[in-house]
């Protein structure tokens, strides 16, 4: 179901009804029962959205409810970041096996998608965890539930915070939104003084592979190759397959 | 790690929820909706419920608390939940699944009408946007909050980082009509023209 007159009602609100439209829409409003129902119903929202005070309260309170909701994903956030990081570790290798094991196309996007995955949080934020602004912590468990959009506004609430714009930038790369990812992992990049580098390069180095940028992406992939990075040897053969 | 126990009083947990504080409304949240949460499964419904009724019982309280005059004559944990218990049977009357004269057993101290003023239904509508709201995508979601904050389109342009006002019109009508759909179509928003003060 759709409402069938979403564009003569949001014109009308908004006063860019013609003279002799507006009359035509008055006329027709009291002539069409299913129109009134559904001019009625388009009000009633409208009121909603006019209710700023509740619905942030209302925001606070979902925020607090999923948290709350969330009891064993906290635990093991505070608690097991070992358990954690041996699984990113074994997930990272199960990919990087992957990759050898299949026969890779040229296709840019298909490079990505195989070298692309799912960052695990816990793996990243052990040695920061105790430190955390609170926003960052309630963006990492929205990234973790695969909710990109709501952890992307609430790292955008700690815009200092290098670790949201690390889960800032790879929640944009799942939201495929690939040139503010780019600009965060630049900006950790460029802060130079920071555990997220490694990571940072290398997403950087997958942004520019997809958005089709092969000389900066080559360009990433080989200071990778070179450095004492953790993604050396998967830069090593990306790089091959190029 | 066992959380210290909050000392609110009904004053201060009143103004808290009205501004919007987090720590106020963490304390009425784990003081509190447990308890609703236990009268809502009690009586035919479940957890989501409960999560419904406790949102709709926040903001029914905010409307009493507006309302001029007004004035806590009881601790607020009696008065907020007995608010929601109204809540819950107003909700179960409405879907008709339940006869509710099977809850007459059930002790609810009556409030004040008076006192309350509340739009149940109003508030009920609200919970249902905003669950849609939540579902839109950051940029849709920010186009309508600074709607809603009445930025114009040039400085909602800037702040959004859109390439010209004309785009930010445009957007934003399809952030709404994208809103209005999912709504229109939740059964739930359907019923609730039935729904009456208690």
């Amino acid at each position: 179901m759709i409402m069938k007159h979403f564009d003569l009602f949001y014109k009308f609100v908004h006063g860019e009804l013609e003279e002799s439209e507006l009359w035509e829409f008055r006329k027709k409003l009291s002539s069409d029962p299913v129109m009134a129902s559904e001019f009625e119903q388009f009000n009633q929202i409208i009121q909603s959205n006019k209710q700023v005070g509740k619905l942030e309260v209302l925001d606070t309170l979902n925020a607090i409810h999923q948290q709350n909701e969330q009891p064993v994903l906290r635990k093991l956030f505070i608690g097991y970041y070992k358990v954690a990081a041996a699984a990113a570790i074994i997930l990272l290798s199960a990919a990087a096996f992957w990759f050898v094991q299949s026969k890779n196309s040229d296709a840019n996007s298909q490079l990505y998608a195989a070298y692309f995955t799912h960052e695990n949080s816990m793996f990243t934020v052990r040695s920061t965890i105790s430190n955390l602004e609170q926003p960052v912590i309630q963006g990492i468990q929205y990234y973790e539930l695969k909710d990109y959009n709501a952890a992307v506004e609430m790292f955008e609430k700690a815009p200092a915070n290098l670790l949201a714009k690390l889960y800032g930038g790879l929640s944009y790369m799942e939201l495929e939104d690939f040139d503010k990812a780019k600009q965060l992992f630049q900006q950790i990049i460029q802060h130079n003084d920071n555990l997220f580098i490694d990571q940072s390069e290398w997403y950087l180095g997958l942004c520019q592979l997809k958005t089709n940028n092969l000389d900066e992406a080559k360009l990433i992939f080989e200071k990778i190759s070179k450095d004492n990075s953790i993604y050396k040897t998967k830069a090593q053969k990306l790089l091959t397959e190029m | 790690m066992v959380e210290k126990k909050s000392l609110f009083s009904s004053d201060d947990i009143v103004k808290g929820i009205i501004s919007n504080d987090r720590k106020t409304l963490n304390y009425v949240y784990k003081a509190y909706f447990s308890k609703v949460s236990r009268f809502v499964q009690e009586c035919y419904g479940t957890r989501e419920d409960a999560w419904d009724v406790f949102q709709e019982g926040i903001l029914s309280l905010i409307d009493a608390v507006n309302k001029d005059g007004f004035e806590l004559r009881q601790s607020f944990g009696t008065f907020f939940v007995t608010i929601c218990k109204h809540i819950w049977l107003i909700q179960l009357r409405n879907r008709g699944q339940v006869d509710v004269t099977r809850l007459d057993h059930i002790d609810i101290p009556q409030n004040d009408e008076d006192e309350l003023a509340v739009n149940y239904r109003q508030n009920a509508q609200l919970r249902i946007f905003n669950r849609h709201f939540r579902k839109l995508d950051l940029e849709c979601k920010k186009l309508i909050r600074s709607t809603m904050k009445n930025l114009s389109g040039k400085e909602m342009a800037e702040r959004l980082n859109i390439s010209s006002r004309e785009n930010v019109y445009k957007k934003r009508r399809l952030c709404l009509e994208k809103l209005f759909n999912m709504i229109i179509n939740d059964p739930e928003f359907n019923k609730i023209n039935d729904y009456e003060a208690f």
